[in-house]
């Protein structure tokens, strides 16, 4: 069995209980997964299970070339086909004009700019007749020049303008035809930087567009009621923020007549189930037939968005002794449509300015920085988040010219890296406070799991073994204005939490009960949670960005104090002392001290037969929420214009290690063993170690080794699983070569003053151990072969051997 | 190879393509996730590629007014599923036919549409829905079921093949509320994330214990080879199985 290192708790306990806590009962507790039951027998409630009577089916028309002017659409055939309902084009009346996540039309009228783009869409009585009828439908194209080059792209003339007239103008580079915006952070002096530096290294890294791989489809069924109302039941890991408004945009309905149904689990989303696209076009066909209708993309299920391709330009200084003096960087990100691109160079700044400090603290006043990010349109496949919104696509060139320096410095990985990090306390190139910092706990204790392997082993002629170490740090971002829970009190001891928090493999269902059953001091067989639904759930917190348990979490401990206070409140008078002597225990209400002097909770609150109690973080009156406001940072500089704080963020730090064998001959790659460690207090530290072992590594190793995409004229030739390939368990490390540490360290916001804890010291975990797997593995293949590969994935074995000099 | 995606908007020939690189990936031993695929299961994906059998091109007749969802009776000693649809006026009637088969033991006798896959059937008409609807073509394994003790993909049968056929699902291995003991074991271990591909997992590894009931761990990877978990849960479904009954 591999080694899964997780730190004592109990210097934390004092803290925990001060925020209501039960001395850790169910904190950092290997609680099992509530829903494991329901798992191994197939009765999970999954969206794709949703069925009711009269179901229709929907189908999709699809663009199979890149950028193309539609010259005709005749769906005349298909209209009077057996079973056909309704057949919609961009000119028909009930989608016209209509455009979906900012500027995408429902349905592409004139022009197609992505491969796989809807062009006509038939519901029918069946799915086997409706996809006869797509297949009947005429489309005429006249395919015109695709760019998916991002860099060509961002050019003042660029060979192709993706969108006439242009959709967004931005308010900077006006000049450059389809840039959308730009990120800037300018701090201290790059170019004296790096005229004092003794190594400077400088290199240009790609990361291709990474389908998110989930094995299920997005799916939705929307149900009209026939008095105005709809139901829409969505595979989604959120139904708040996008996919509840963005459906009754497109049904042109009031959100309030729309209930959105979440899963019980929903079918892994890595960020591509944020959106909830499906859900958009289940609402707008069960709206136009006035019939309920299923709506699922099995045939874009990889290519129905992916991690926009990004391009980066790197360069980075240092001092002999390893102290950096200035790092500079430009990336360039595409996109067919705005999305969520916009947010993947936001974030990247904060993974390229928190963990180091660019420009030692001995040296400089101020990090020495520049970043410049373009956010392009271009004729590349459809966009979404993916683990970590430009987190991997900047931790990869970022940690990897740092491994750079490191060799030609002749310097320890780890060394180089502790030499620089940012301390508790210290302000980033943005100029804000960070805090919470367990980078240097995570570096050293990786270290010293990887120093337990050993020397290298000796490996037969041609293979050759590499290790590679890598840190990487993930903001957290949460969202403290939509902050609100229910906790149902039954007089029987019982809880319901009433949250939208939403599972989507990572165990929230389990983390919520286990976070309630600790603040209410209860069995945790006492504590449910009810369906997730935008009809009488609060919008607790969104699955993503490692978030959630962050922000479910905040918000049950604000409830819970609530809920405790009332039932003292009640309990008080009939046990004739205050309620500040009152403490609970399993549904029991006892004077502190005296445990016989005691009601139970259905004693306190009767006649009442239940209580529901609301908590969060913007109730009662509302939090602060300064995130990225206007005024808050200096658009031109990144400059926090302070003081103020980021109430919704907070950083996560951590660091791989690998070993791999290489084949000098072949090209092929194996990973012989692998370790990530994250500064976390666990809530529940099987479910971390699941989140740090498979959506960290196996996605960093996927993202790292496996799924390259071709591109032909802006036609995608990798669609499915079995031409973009995921690793198999027969790829993967085995079970006693992948290694885990949680190393805890306090969670807290960063940015300015007040200090603000995140509840029982949680943070988020997983998608930052992803980002570091990929610099991982090339400080390991370069290790072994003296070869660095600046592509991700980078090893294939087409690029190790182009690498060797040897294809 | 990139012919197949799209597939079910290019009708029969994505089908067509979608199967041969089925077959050639299988052979050419490149795609370790079709290593599991029985000597069964390839002539099957042949039979379908030489005869060009597609779900979509099968029947070019209609479904008139049936509700697909319409359930058979489970639970009942036999199963009963629905009938042939009367022949609307006009309309050329359906073409199907009527199967016995067993599902978990039980006997069923139901109708079914050419077009049917064996998922569809059990999903749709029977209700088992712990079998996933996933991938839909073959490279996942999420809806591996058992053929008479053998792992095989519900997506890539079609219904109408399977007369006389017995066949195990998920639903099938606990006896009341007692859990079989591999999904005892993938609950200790905790052994999936988003839980989708834990039945695909617990069959396959079914059919291997059936055979072999200390198996090493290369012979436990090696039978689950074919199952997919994006999750990225195989460590612990290793230990899972390995550890079943401990």
């Amino acid at each position: 069995m591999g080694t899964h290192y997780v730190g004592s708790l109990d210097a934390f306990k004092d803290k925990i209980n001060a925020q209501g806590g039960s001395s850790l009962r169910y904190m950092g507790q290997r609680v099992p997964n509530v829903n494991g039951r329901g798992i191994v027998t197939g009765n999970v409630k999954y969206t794709t299970n949703v069925k009711v009577p009269g179901l229709l089916a929907a189908a999709f028309k699809r663009n199979p070339n890149g950028r193309a002017k539609i010259t005709s659409v005749d769906t005349s055939a298909a209209e009077s086909m057996p079973g056909v309902v309704k057949v919609l084009t961009g000119k028909s009346t009930e989608v016209a004009g209509k455009m979906n996540l900012g500027d995408e039309p429902l349905i592409a009228e004139n022009d197609v700019t992505y491969f796989s783009q809807i062009v006509a869409i038939v519901v029918a009585e069946t799915i086997e007749e409706a996809e006869d009828a797509v297949d009947a439908i005429q489309v005429k194209y006249e395919p015109q020049d695709s760019i998916t080059d991002v860099v060509a792209a961002a050019d003042k003339n660029p060979p192709v303008i993706v969108h006439t007239p242009r959709l967004i103008t931005p308010p900077f580079e006006a000049d450059r035809p389809n840039v959308i915006n730009c990120f800037y952070v300018k701090s201290g002096d790059v170019q004296k930087g790096f005229a004092d530096a003794d190594v400077i290294v400088e290199s240009e890294f790609d990361t291709s567009a990474d389908p998110h791989g989930y094995i299920v489809p997005t799916s939705a069924v929307a149900q009209p009621h026939g008095d105005g109302t709809m139901t829409v039941w969505g595979d989604v890991q959120n139904i708040h923020p996008v996919p509840w408004p963005t459906a009754a945009g497109a049904a042109d309905m009031p959100m309030d007549k729309i209930n959105f149904i979440g899963p019980e689990i929903c079918t892994g989303g890595f960020g591509g189930k944020n959106c909830g696209v499906p859900g958009v076009y289940a609402a707008l066909l069960a709206k136009v037939t006035g019939r309920p209708v299923r709506v699922i993309f099995d045939d874009t299920r990889l290519l129905h968005a992916t991690r926009p391709w990004c391009h980066a330009k790197v360069k980075a200084g240092a001092k002999k002794d390893g102290s950096f003096t200035a790092f500079e960087v430009t990336f360039w990100v595409g996109t067919p449509y705005v999305r969520f691109t916009m947010t993947v160079m936001e974030r990247a700044r904060e993974a390229i300015t928190c963990t180091y400090h660019w420009g030692h603290r001995d040296l400089y006043p101020r990090p020495n920085v520049m970043f410049t990010a373009y956010d392009t349109y271009t004729n590349l496949c459809s966009t979404m988040s993916y683990r970590g919104f430009g987190v991997l696509e900047s931790q990869f060139p970022h940690e990897t010219a740092i491994n750079m320096l490191a060799d030609k410095l002749g310097m320890d990985k780890v060394a180089i890296r502790l030499k620089n990090i940012t301390k508790d306390g210290e302000r980033s190139a943005q100029n804000e406070i960070i805090r919470s910092v367990g980078s240097e706990g995570v570096f050293n204790k990786t270290k010293e799991m990887m120093d337990s392997w050993g020397p290298k082993p000796s490996v037969p002629e041609p293979w050759v073994v590499g290790r590679g170490f890598s840190g990487a740090n993930k903001y957290s971002q949460g969202d403290m204005v939509h902050n609100l829970i229910f906790l149902k009190l039954r007089a029987n001891g019982i809880v319901d939490i009433i949250s939208d928090s939403m599972d989507i493999g990572q165990g929230m269902n389990t983390v919520s009960r286990q976070i309630v059953a600790e603040a209410m001091n209860v069995p945790i067989e006492n504590v449910r949670k009810v369906e997730v639904n935008t009809s009488y759930v609060p919008w607790t917190s969104d699955s993503f960005s490692s978030s959630a348990t962050v922000d479910m979490g905040g918000a049950a401990i604000v409830a819970a104090k609530n809920a405790k206070q009332q039932l003292f409140d009640l309990a008080a008078p009939k046990l004739g002392v205050k309620p500040d002597q009152l403490e609970t225990k399993d549904g029991k209400i006892m004077v502190k001290g005296s445990p016989d002097k005691a009601i139970t909770w259905g004693d306190a609150m009767t006649p009442r037969p239940h209580m529901v109690i609301s908590g969060g973080l913007n109730d009662p009156v509302g939090a602060p929420n300064d995130y990225d406001g206007p005024g808050k940072n200096d658009y031109a500089t990144g400059q926090a214009l302070g003081p103020y704080f980021r109430l919704v963020m907070h950083m996560n730090f951590m660091a791989n290690g690998c070993e791999v064998m290489v084949n000098k001959e072949t090209g092929e790659l194996r990973v012989t063993k692998f370790i990530a460690g994250n500064d976390v207090l666990p809530v529940n530290p099987t479910l971390c170690e699941g989140q740090i072992i498979g959506g960290g590594l196996y996605h960093g190793m996927a993202n790292g080794m496996y799924e390259d995409i071709y591109i032909d004229k802006g036609a995608y030739l990798s669609r499915t699983l079995l031409d973009w390939k995921m690793p198999t368990i027969l790829d993967y490390p085995k079970e006693g070569d992948t290694h885990s540490a949680l190393v805890p360290v306090w969670g807290e916001y960063f940015g300015e003053n007040p200090r603000i804890d995140c509840p029982f010291g949680g943070k988020g975990i997983g998608e930052g151990v992803d980002c570091a797997a990929v610099p991982c593995l090339v400080d390991a293949i370069h290790d072994a072969t003296g070869a660095w590969i600046t592509t991700s994935p980078a090893a294939t074995q087409a690029k190790i051997l182009k690498a060797l000099g040897k294809a | 190879m990139w012919g197949l995606s799209m597939q079910k908007n290019l009708g029969i020939m994505g089908r067509v393509i979608s199967c041969l690189t089925l077959v050639l990936l299988a052979l050419d031993g490149n795609n370790r996730r079709n290593k599991k695929m029985s000597d069964e299961k390839k002539e099957k994906t042949a039979e379908k590629t030489t005869t060009g059998l597609s779900r979509r091109s099968f029947i070019t007749g209609t479904v008139a007014g049936l509700v697909v969802g319409a359930a058979a009776t489970y639970g009942a000693t036999t199963l009963t599923g629905p009938t042939a649809p009367a022949k609307p006026a006009g309309v050329e009637p359906v073409s199907g036919k009527t199967i016995n088969l067993k599902i978990n033991g039980k006997p069923l006798s139901t109708w079914v549409n050419a077009r049917w896959t064996l998922l569809e059937l059990i999903r749709d008409t029977v209700g088992l829905v712990g079998t996933p609807e996933a991938c839909y073509y073959g490279e996942c394994g999420a809806c591996t079921v058992l053929v008479s003790g053998k792992p095989m993909l519900a997506c890539e049968i079609f219904a109408i093949e399977t007369n006389g056929w017995d066949i195990a699902t998920i639903e099938g291995l606990a006896k009341g509320d007692k859990l079989h003991p591999i999904q005892e074991s993938f609950i200790k271990n905790t052994a999936f994330q988003c839980g989708v591909c834990a039945p695909g997992f617990i069959m396959s590894a079914k059919a291997l214990l059936d055979k072999k009931s200390s198996p090493t761990e290369d012979e436990v990877r090696e039978a689950v080879s074919g199952n997919l978990c994006r999750c990225g849960t195989y460590n612990v479904v290793t230990r899972a199985i390995m550890n079943v009954g401990k």
